[in-house]
Parts: C-alpha cells; sequence; structure tokens
C-alpha cells in the first residue's frame, strides 16, 4: 500500500545539499469554507539530526521570520522515515523556551546571585583563569625526572552533546594546555 | 477522496507516546499540569483527553497465571464514519462540528461552535470535552489540515513501529485483519474495534491483542443515543439566532429529566 | 554497533540485554518490528518487565549484577548441546589457538593474581607460539590446552541450577533463551544483541559485553547482517565525542594517550603499535605511526618536524587514572581547581552525586556552558547549600541548542550526519564551537604576550578557524579532521594513504574519507541501497571506518568468499578482476589472504581476551553491594576493581540493606534531564522522580501506589513516588527471596519538572578495564515516608 509520510518538500539527493531547502511547494487545497492555511506552508525548511539519542533520527525544521514553527520527522530519512519519539517530537519547545540561557552569568565568590555579564568581558576572564590555573600547576617533570608536561588542576567535562567538529576542537585545544583530567559522558 | 483511516495495531505499540507530543506539537496544544501518573498499571499522563490533550496513551497492567501482560492504547476520537456528533451539533445552517466531505474529517469549527456539548451528550464514546474558558468544544481534528494538502496526520507519521498507519479504510482493514490473524496464529484472542461499531463503523481502526475486558475503559458496545432527533425538535422553537450553550445545556437537563420522571419514549 | 540500526531489520533473533531499547531507543524497535515481521524472535532480558519486555517473545528476569553467570549458562548450554558454529570458530575465532600450558583459574582467580596491586601478571595469559612466532593451532579444537576447550571446562561451572540461584531466572527459561538464540548458530541465521548501559555500569561491565561478543562468535554472528554486538549509545553524539577523545586514556582515533614510560615518539610508536610475523595478519594497527605523526601534524602544523619528534612532547603524558570517578575524587582532594564543563551535567548524572556536589564546592573556578541553568552550574545554590560559604567563581556560558549551529555528529552506528543552522540561536547564545574557538584564539594571545611555562603547545596549535569574533568556519574543522596531503594541499581520499613522514595530516584518522576533494560526505542523501538490499544506504551521510557500514564484515563468509548467508549477504568475493561486491569489505585483499579481524594482531577475534584487565574468560563478581555471597568462588567482588576509600565513599552491607537498586532511564526524559525537564510537554507526561517496586515489598511495606516513600543507601537517601507494580518480582537467590526496586535518574533540583536524584544513592566503584561506574546495582532499604 502506498501511502505518504511525505507533505514536506523533496529534497534532493546528491553529495551536497544547501542549508536552505526553499519554501513549501504543495498546493493547499481548501477543505472547507474556513480553510485554514496550512501553518509550514511559507517556512524555511532545514534538515537536522536529533540531539537525544544514538540513533539519528532526521528531521525537518521549519523555520518562519527565524523563529521556529514545526519540528517533525524527515520522511526520506533511512533509519527514521519520518517517524520520532516523543523526545525527537518535542524538540521544538527546545528551540523556543523561556527558559533557555540568553546571558552570560557569573557567580563571584560567596556571592548568592547571578550577574549578568558580556562575552567581551567572559572570554578574557576565563583564559585569564585558565593560564593562572595551568601556570601554578605545570608539571614539567615527575618525581622521577620524567617529562610529563601536564597539568592535573584543569580538568575539562562533557562532549557527547556537542557537534564532531567541536568535539574536536576541544579535543586538541585541552591537550595542548596539557589537560589529563579529560572525561566525557561517554565514561559514565 | 477515498474514505480514509487510522490503524492502530495495539501489539505494534511500545508506549513512546510519540503520537502524544505529536498531536499537541502540530496543534499547539500546551501542556498539562500533572503530579505523579494519572493512573495505575503504568505510566499514562494525563488523567483524561481535555481541551489540551487531543491524544492519550493509556497503559493496561494484567496479569494471569505469572505471566505479566502490559498492554497500551492510544486513546482519542474514533472519527466515525456516520458521526453522531456531527448530527448533534445544532449550530445552524453551517454546523460547528464539521465532516469535511474532503478529507472526511469530523473536526470542530472554532469560530462557529458555542460550546454547548451536544457533541459530547451524543458522542458514543464520550470524547469531546468542552473548553469551558473558551466556550468551544474541543477533540482530535484527524488532522484536516494536513489531509486537505495531502500529508498524513501528525500521530501516525510519529509512530516508529507503525502501530499508527493512515491509509485508504479498505486497506486499514485488510491489514488489521491480517494482524489479528497472525496473532491468532500465535494462539492470542485479538479483536478489531472500529470496524463495525455502530453498524457503519469508525475510522480508528483498533487491533487490541487482547480481548475487551483487558481494557475495561474501552466502550463494548457502542450506541448513539436514540433521542437525537427528539433533541433537534426540542431546540426547534428557539431559532438559529438565539442558540447559547446554556440554552442548548438546559434542553439537554430537561431531556434527562423528562426521561427520569415520565419514562417516556423519544420519538 | 558493529552493524547499524536499519540492521536489525535482518536478524532472525533479537535479544536486548542491559538495554531497555524500546524506551531509550525508540526508533530502534522500527527495525525490530520489522525483523518480527519476517519472523524474527525477541529476547528481553531484564531484571524489570519494561516496555521492551512487553513486546518479546521471551522475558528472562534476571538480578542486576549476574549478566556473566546468564551468559555463561547460555553459551554452556550451546557448547554442551553443539548449537555453535564450528567452521566459523575455527577460521574466524581464536578457539583453536593453543594457550601457555601453565594457565589456569581456581577459586575466582586466574593465574597471575597480585593480592597486594589486585591486578594479574598476565605472563601465563599468552599463545603457544611456533618457531616464527606465531600462535600455534588445532583446528580439531580438541587439544586441551586450545582456547576452546578451556573456554568448554570453564563454562562447565555455569550449570542450569547454578545460574538459576545467581540470577533468580528459572531454569526452563535459560533454556528457552539458549534454544531460540542458540538456533542462529547454523550458518545462515543471525542473531543480533543489543546492548546499553545495563550492560556496561557494573564492575564486571567489560566482561559484560565480553560475554555477549563470545556468544555472538559461537554462533558466528560477527560481521554477518542482522548480527554483531550493538551498543545502543544514549547521546546523540557520544560516539562522535568518543571517536574524538574527550576522554583521558586515548587520543582521537582510538590511538593511546602517551604515557609517562613513553618518553620519546619512538617509545611510544614502539609500544603501541602491534606487531605480527603471518603474513597472512592484516594487523591493521601497524598503521599507527602514520595516524600518530598525521595527528601531530593536524595539531602543530608547521610546528612538527621530524627534528622535533613532529612535537610529540607537547602531548602531556600520563601515568595514572584519570577518568570521571578519579576526577571527581581529585576535585573532593582539592587537587583539581578549574573545571570547564561543557553539556554535562554531573550534579545528576555523576555517580555518588552528594560526594561530586560536595567536590564542586572546592573548585576555584567553574566554567558551564549549557542550554539551560543546570544543576552542576547552579550546585552553590543547590536545596541545603550556603553559597555564603562556597568561594567559587562560576561562568555560566549560553550555548547554541542542536538546529542553530552546524556541523556533523555520529549515532551509534558509526553514522557522522550534517546538520544545518535552521535559526539563529537566542539572545548572546553561541555556538559550542565559537565558544571554544574564542577561548583558545585568547590563550594564544595571553601564551604570546607572557611566555608562563611551557607555551609551545598553545602558541604553536595550529588554530585558524576564521577571524575575530566571528563564527568559526565549521567546513575548516571538518576537513581538519578528514586531513590534507600537505605537499598538494588537497584534501586525503582515505587513511589508506597516511604517511608517517610528516607529509600528511589528520585530525583523526577514522573520520581521513569523510570529507574529500569529492565534497563533505557527512551531508550526502542519495537512498539508493547497495545491490545487496539489506539496507547498507551506503551514499547517505557517511560512516567509519571508510563507509564500511558492517565492521568485520569479512567474516560474513567463507575463506573462498562466499556469504554464510546468500539471502542476505554483506560482502561477496566476485573474482580476482570485479573483486568484491556489496559492503566495503574489511581490506579488499582476497579470501583466504588475510585473516578477517583485521584489528587484531593475530587476525582472529578473541575468545580468549588476554587484554582484559580481569582474566581471558568472564567469571560472575558480585556487584560493590551484593545481598548474596558469591556461589561461583570465595571471590566476592571483581579482584582488580579500585577500592576507594575516602570520605563519602562509605559501602552498605546487605543487614542493612536488604534491597537491591537499579536506575535506568525512560523515554520521556534524557540523561541528567536538563535537555527534558525544561520540556513542558515531556514534564507533563513524567513529572516526578518516581520508584517502581514489586507488590511484595510494597505490601511488606505498608506502601501503595502513588505514596511517598524514602530510599536509603549508605551514601544518601532520598524521596519518590511508588509505583507498585507486577513489573517488578521478588529473585529467588540461593533459595532465598530478594527484593530489587528501579529507580530513574533523570531528576534534580532545577528546571521546571525537580525530584531528588537516584545518584544520591550510587557508589564511587568502577568497572575494573574502564572505571565505568556501578550504577546499575548497589543496595538500599525502603521505608515509607511518614507525615
Amino acid at each position: 500500500m502506498k501511502i505518504s509520510r511525505r507533505g514536506f518538500l523533496k529534497i534532493s539527493g546528491g553529495v551536497t545539499t544547501g542549508a536552505v531547502l526553499g519554501t513549501f511547494g504543495v498546493h493547499l487545497k481548501s477543505s472547507q469554507a474556513h480553510a485554514q492555511t496550512l501553518k509550514t506552508k511559507y517556512a524555511k525548511e532545514t534538515t537536522t539530526i536529533c540531539p537525544y539519542c544514538g540513533v539519528g533520527c532526521s528531521e525537518i525544521v521549519s523555520v518562519s521570520n527565524d523563529r521556529v514553527i514545526n519540528i517533525e520527522g524527515d520522511p526520506d530519512h533511512p533509519i527514521n522515515q519520518g517517524s520520532l519519539c516523543s523526545k525527537g517530537e518535542a524538540l521544538i519547545q527546545v528551540a523556543n523556551n523561556e527558559r533557555r540561557m540568553t546571558k552570560i552569568l557569573y557567580r563571584a565568590p560567596y556571592s548568592e546571585k547571578w550577574e549578568e555579564k558580556s562575552w567581551d568581558w567572559a572570554i578574557p576572564e576565563i583564559a585569564k583563569r585558565i593560564k593562572k590555573t595551568r601556570d601554578e600547576s605545570w608539571m614539567a617533570k615527575d618525581g622521577k625526572g620524567r617529562v610529563v608536561n601536564r597539568t592535573e588542576a584543569l580538568a575539562g567535562l562533557g562532549g557527547a552533546a556537542l557537534d564532531n567538529e567541536e568535539c574536536y576542537l576541544w579535543s586538541k585545544l585541552a591537550r595542548a594546555l596539557g589537560i589529563v583530567y579529560l572525561e566525557h559522558q561517554a565514561r559514565i | 477522496m477515498a474514505e480514509k483511516a487510522i490503524l492502530l495495531d495495539m501489539e505494534k505499540c511500545i508506549a513512546c507516546r510519540a503520537c502524544q507530543v505529536a498531536c499537541k506539537q502540530w496543534n499547539e496544544l500546551p501542556a498539562e499540569k500533572t503530579t505523579f501518573f494519572a493512573a495505575a498499571g503504568g505510566y499514562q499522563n494525563p488523567i483524561g483527553l481535555s481541551p489540551k490533550t487531543y491524544t492519550l496513551v493509556k497503559f493496561y497492567e494484567h496479569e494471569e497465571q505469572e505471566k505479566l501482560k502490559w498492554l497500551f492504547r492510544v486513546h482519542r476520537c474514533m472519527q466515525c464514519v456516520d458521526p453522531a456528533c456531527v448530527k448533534a451539533c445544532p449550530v445552524t445552517p453551517v454546523k460547528a462540528m464539521t465532516f469535511d466531505k474532503n478529507t472526511g474529517a469530523t473536526h470542530v469549527n472554532r469560530e462557529l461552535c458555542i460550546g454547548c456539548g451536544a457533541c459530547r451528550e451524543y458522542c458514543p464514546f464520550t470524547i469531546p470535552v468542552i473548553d469551558t474558558e473558551a466556550g468551544k468544544s474541543t477533540k482530535c481534528t484527524f488532522c484536516f489540515d494536513r489531509l486537505g494538502d495531502g500529508i498524513e496526520p501528525a500521530c501516525a507519521k510519529a509512530c516508529p513501529t507503525d502501530c499508527l498507519v493512515f491509509g485508504e479504510r479498505d486497506q486499514i482493514l485488510q491489514m488489521a485483519h491480517q494482524a489479528k490473524e497472525n496473532l491468532e496464529k500465535k494462539g492470542r484472542h485479538p479483536v478489531i474495534y472500529g470496524e463495525t461499531e455502530l453498524g457503519t463503523g469508525t475510522k480508528k481502526i483498533y487491533v487490541l491483542p487482547e480481548p475487551l475486558d483487558y481494557y475495561p475503559d474501552v466502550v463494548k458496545s457502542p450506541k448513539v443515543s436514540e433521542d437525537l432527533g427528539f433533541f433537534h425538535q426540542m431546540l426547534k422553537p428557539f431559532g438559529t439566532l438565539t442558540l447559547t450553550a446554556s440554552l442548548v445545556g438546559m434542553v439537554l437537563a430537561k431531556m434527562k429529566e423528562v426521561k427520569e420522571k415520565d419514562k417516556v419514549k423519544p420519538s | 554497533m558493529t552493524n547499524h540500526w536499519i540492521d536489525i531489520k535482518n536478524a532472525d533473533c533479537i535479544m536486548i540485554i542491559g538495554s531497555n531499547a524500546a524506551e531509550n531507543h525508540p526508533i530502534s524497535f522500527r527495525w525490530v518490528n520489522k525483523a518480527m515481521e519476517n519472523g524474527a524472535k525477541l529476547i528481553s532480558v531484564d531484571p524489570r518487565f519494561t516496555r521492551t519486555s512487553s513486546r518479546a517473545d521471551i522475558y528472562a528476569p534476571i538480578r542486576s549484577g549476574s549478566d556473566i553467570a546468564f551468559v555463561d549458562g547460555v553459551m554452556n548450554y550451546i557448547v554442551q548441546n553443539n548449537l555453535f558454529n564450528q567452521e566459523y570458530l575455527v577460521d574466524h575465532t581464536n578457539a583453536s589457538f593453543l594457550v601457555n600450558t601453565q594457565f589456569g583459574f581456581s577459586d575466582g582467580l586466574f593465574t597471575g593474581y597480585d593480592g597486594s596491586k589486585r591486578m594479574y601478571k598476565k605472563d601465563t595469559w599468552q599463545y603457544q607460539l611456533d618457531e616464527s612466532g606465531n600462535p600455534k593451532k588445532d583446528p580439531t579444537l580438541q587439544d586441551p590446552n586450545c582456547v576452546f576447550q578451556l573456554l568448554k571446562k570453564h563454562l562447565s561451572r555455569y550449570t542450569l541450577e547454578k545460574v538459576s540461584s545467581i540470577t533468580g531466572c528459572p531454569a526452563e527459561l535459560i533454556v528457552e533463551v539458549a534454544k531460540t538464540y542458540g538456533a542462529t548458530g547454523a550458518k545462515d541465521k543471525s542473531a543480533t544483541i543489543m546492548y546499553a548501559m545495563g550492560t556496561t555500569q557494573h564492575t564486571v561491565g567489560t566482561q559484560n559485553v565480553r560475554t555477549y561478543a563470545m556468544l555472538q562468535l559461537l554462533l558466528g554472528n560477527v560481521g554477518v547482517a542482522g548480527g554483531g554486538i550493538n551498543a545502543l549509545r544514549g547521546e546523540s553524539n557520544v560516539q562522535g565525542s568518543t571517536d574524538m577523545a574527550i576522554l583521558f586514556h586515548i587520543l582521537p582515533g582510538y590511538l593511546k594517550t602517551p604515557r609517562v614510560e613513553n618518553q620519546t615518539l619512538a617509545e611510544y610508536l614502539e609500544m603501541w603499535t602491534p606487531k605480527s610475523n603471518d603474513p597472512k595478519s592484516a594487523n591493521w594497527w601497524q598503521h599507527t605511526p602514520k595516524y600518530t605523526v598525521s595527528l601531530l601534524k593536524a595539531f602543530w602544523g608547521d610546528h612538527a618536524t621530524k627534528d622535533n619528534e613532529f612535537a610529540y612532547q607537547y602531548l602531556p603524558k600520563v601515568s595514572a587514572n584519570y577518568s570521571h570517578i578519579s576526577m571527581f575524587e581529585a576535585m573532593y582532594d582539592g587537587v583539581i581547581k578549574g573545571l570547564i564543563c561543557m553539556g554535562q551535567n554531573p550534579a545528576v548524572g555523576g555517580p555518588n552525586v552528594l560526594k561530586e556536589r560536595k567536590a564542586l564546592e572546592k573548585l576555584d573556578w567553574l566554567v558551564a556552558v549549557d542550554l539551560w541553568e543546570t544543576e552542576t552550574a547552579a550546585f552553590w545554590s543547590a536545596p541545603g547549600v550556603d553559597p555564603k560559604k562556597i568561594g567559587t567563581e562560576v561562568f555560566m556560558l549560553p550555548a547554541a541548542a542542536s538546529m542553530e549551529k552546524e556541523g556533523s555528529i555520529t549515532n551509534s552506528g558509526r553514522w557522522s550526519q550534517w546538520r544545518y543552522t535552521a535559526v539563529h540561536p537566542p539572545g548572546d547564545a553561541k555556538s559550542d564551537l565559537w565558544i571554544l574557538d574564542q577561548i583558545g584564539k585568547e590563550l594564544k594571545k595571553l601564551y604570546q604576550a607572557d611566555t608562563g611555562p611551557f607555551p609551545g603547545p598553545i602558541v604553536h596549535l595550529n588554530w585558524n578557524y576564521g577571524p575575530g569574533r566571528e563564527e568559526p568556519d565549521v567546513h575548516l574543522v571538518a576537513k581538519e579532521i578528514n586531513g590534507y596531503d600537505l605537499t598538494t594541499g588537497k584534501l586525503m581520499a582515505s587513511f589508506g594513504a597516511l604517511k608517517d613522514d610528516g607529509t600528511t595530516s589528520s585530525g583523526n584518522w577514522l573520520y581521513c574519507a569523510s570529507y574529500t576533494e569529492a565534497g563533505n560526505m557527512a551531508a550526502r542523501r542519495d537512498p539508493t541501497d547497495a545491490p545487496n538490499k539489506i539496507g547498507l544506504y551506503p551514499k547517505w551521510s557517511w560512516c567509519w571506518p571508510v563507509n564500511r557500514r558492517i565492521i568485520y564484515n569479512r567474516a560474513s563468509c567463507d575463506l573462498q568468499g562466499n556469504p554464510y548467508a546468500p539471502h542476505k549477504w554483506v560482502v561477496k568475493w566476485t573474482g580476482p578482476e570485479t573483486k568484491w561486491a556489496g559492503d566495503v569489505p574489511d581490506g579488499g585483499w582476497p579470501p583466504g589472504d588475510k585473516y578477517s579481524f583485521i584489528m587484531k594482531p593475530e587476525g582472529h577475534a578473541r575468545l580468549f581476551g588476554f587484554g582484559l584487565a580481569d582474566g581471558p574468560f568472564p567469571e560472575h563478581y558480585e556487584p560493590l553491594e551484593a545481598p548474596v555471597k558469591n556461589a561461583m568462588s570465595a571471590q566476592q567482588l571483581n579482584p582488580v576493581v579500585k577500592i576507594w576509600s575516602g570520605e563519602m565513599d562509605d559501602v552498605g552491607t546487605v543487614e542493612k540493606y536488604p534491597v537491591i537498586a537499579t536506575t535506568y532511564r525512560v523515554t520521556e526524559h534524557w540523561q541528567a534531564g536538563q535537555m527534558t525537564r525544561n520540556n513542558s510537554w515531556l514534564v507533563e507526561l513524567m513529572p516526578d522522580m518516581f520508584v517502581e517496586m514489586s507488590k511484595t515489598l510494597a505490601q511488606a511495606k505498608g506502601v501503595k501506589n502513588g505514596d511517598r516513600v524514602r530510599i536509603k543507601t549508605a551514601r544518601g537517601e532520598i524521596s519518590a513516588y511508588a509505583v507498585v507494580t507486577a513489573r517488578f518480582k521478588p529473585f529467588k537467590l540461593n533459595g532465598k527471596s530478594c527484593e530489587q526496586i528501579g529507580l530513574p535518574w533523570h531528576y534534580g533540583y532545577k528546571g521546571l519538572a525537580t525530584g531528588h536524584s537516584a545518584n544520591s544513592l550510587t557508589p564511587h566503584v568502577g568497572d575494573a578495564n574502564t572505571m565505568i561506574p556501578e550504577y546499575k546495582a548497589f543496595l538500599c532499604n525502603v521505608e515509607k515516608e511518614v507525615g
């Protein structure tokens, strides 16, 4: 039986696809007197991979005026074929959520509250802390005089929610800093 | 357009509740405030259908001679082939409870609905819920807006296991019978629900892997109340413009009262 | 996964053990269902009857911490009843290899145990070698020192009665599982194992996985369609983050982290490059020098030269275990001063979380990058904590969500998939890539200005992904990971051409071929299947290594290259001209020219696994906290497990804590909860922390469904709603009834839905090989909450 789960536009095959996949191209049939326009009709669509478990389902994100208006399964994807679980179906609430962090927050020692900060302030401050901790704890050699070139006072945690490119940069930067306490979700 | 239906082959359900969330996502329904779980036997939430919840997964835990069965069922509007809610809807000349000939979907036209509750009163499954704040009836729309564009309903598309399948009703029925046969070969006692119920059947076709007794909330022999004609007769004198929810409510209450007192059989 | 998600449909039998796939990987059931529609049997092995079990043909309950006994029992039945695949064993595994005659096993200990160090000397765990230095073999599998006979002897102790009394699983169910699963020992049948954290989060976690792998090898189920050993990974990119080595013990591409013994590059390569004298062994890791030098070139570019050992000294060298538990013990002890936490929430997800939260208080500073205000970022304002006493500075940086940035992630099936920016992140939120790039640039600036100790690795770090405050070019990073031919400046086509002379670079050799001159392979969307029509979809995205969708696939064929299962062949030899067809083969050599398990120097899969810390064969030991004495030997606990005995590391006894507890996840929440407990639709479905318990335990404690109960262990105490269910049953262990409860571990004190964290109860103890915490089996007591 041939039942389409499509309805979303055909995304062409081939090695590369652009980020923006065009507008919704299906004619809306007037279903009745108060026919309503399909909400995704004029949306910009991109594909994404679900950020939850490790199955790697593809989803189609519909965006209107830089706001996500709909996310549902990508029917062309060979693994999920348009389907999703409850978490995947709820992904739009990650995109549009007033609980999201939108500001850089800083908590001073012994303080009871967050303070809002800017990137221009935070990046140099963080880099200074990293350098200070690294420099103060630097171990060029161990007790037996063997070269170790490491710090045991800096630690890094996390990465399973990052993209590969982000993981790689973090892995590389951490090694350059001499970090050995480098771990993430795969261990636990 | 050939008549459409959704298969609900509950043997395949893993109660992931993608359908329940997909329904909220597409229809932009808010979450309900819940505490713990709404019913024993599993993880059901919220407690029932509501103006915020058109699709609800129910859980049933059964134990017989040490053999445990954990059953699931997707609960919502059955989308009757001959919908009593549409007949009951007193709004005229255009019904608020709409049967859309193009897609076969029965859904509420919120612009016309007066929230009188006649649809719920006459629904053989007591499905529509009145949003008292908005004064509107609410229920599964069969995703008529998607169907109008040749897109399957959000729940059926979301379903990972093809427990929910959208298609032409006669083919869905074939699939249902095939699924039933397969279960019978394994010594199970499945039931098809929705094929012949109410005489003309529904567009939600269930394959329940166990007999109906295992699903105590499923209406065993659904019937449309026989006083539907009488109800409309009672409303006639009021005309169309003055029709309000409270008026219809009064009529419904009056009918109940009369039935109680005189045990009069409506014509 | 050796195989991949779609391939599950090709299985004749599926065993889900240590996993609750229906709940935690729901889309896997799309493919489990397809297999079942084709007649496959589904077996669910779990202490608790789950949504997975509800679909199973056979549900076998075993108490937490008894997997080895269970699978050893199943394997024993398979060996005793000749259900194994002998041809496969001889051709593809080390079953026929002869082992040192001094090797032995007695009362829970293998030969070579040193109790004072809690470790093994492995000199007897070795093959017997012939004159050319290659392992001796007995293809008849009869020699009493061959692996097969040693295994048979080891397994023979796992009788049905014994296994039943250890696991609590009725003997007839063990037989039913063994027969059903064992039927796939037939050449053209296959079965798959789906496992997850229920397997690994034990003090015997690695050996748990090994028992599954061995079962698969006995039946010839590795390398074939519908087979393999499939770890269902819980985060969308935990495969990729592992591949990229955000772990102390490896570098990208599973190269080893230099140890202090490896003082020079030459010493490093000498120790970590395996050797084989057997011309039929591909011994793939012999290429370690090429991958290592190419990595160093990617990291330090022109500053990595032949004269400076390709900047090898820029890499830190380790001399201890720096894994998660060790990290938090060191933090608690004040060794660690600064922590950078990216999208992880250890204040909920870590083991013994009360200790780990306390450890955070001892930091000088914490940088937390996340989409949400997590329990970790806000640890200083946790209930019962006085912020005025905590001196830690905290920087909470807002991160972009998955659809607000561009890049690739790698799923469980090793598919690297590209995703796109759909919208801008809200407010000041930025991608992690941008944050890392900015910090990297700033550090370079600082070290250029003021040298500090050993500035070279930072100042010379290859770090050019875009100017100023702009979003870095993610494609440049992806290309660097793939690698370049430095003589031509062209992208490498595959790792086969990487060199150890500094003329090639590759940030991760396993991803070499992912982004080539032909384009970004991870972005491919061609839905055409391969000619064998088994659902490989070779042109959809890209998978490592070299787009091979089923690894060890040479083992799907006999030594002439004919598939064991012609109706679902993976690869096949089509002749010297046309070579292999189907999937990308595990090396293109003709069949029979090379052994099939190319990553092992002996070319054969190991039934005898001498690489492990705790023994070449899997032996049952009890969890750190167990309700019973070990019925197999006098060794109660895995004898090489590290025992932590600092503050807040208390261990409970069965007298005080008689109930087994385990933790798990649910469909509706994800990991430490930050991505779902802020999501109102998911919170609606699962609003509160709960504990699942049997009707008998509930009755004994006077608890009804929905009551509040307290659960207590030696580490902590929590409160939760009781779900009283027939899905938990007491286990009969050696004649004694023992209850088990289950706790979801998603909850914490931040977010829309809050609740007590199950990890307040779990211990700081880890697997002997990996130090993965033992979240899955510990002891507790349960009481109804009063008032």
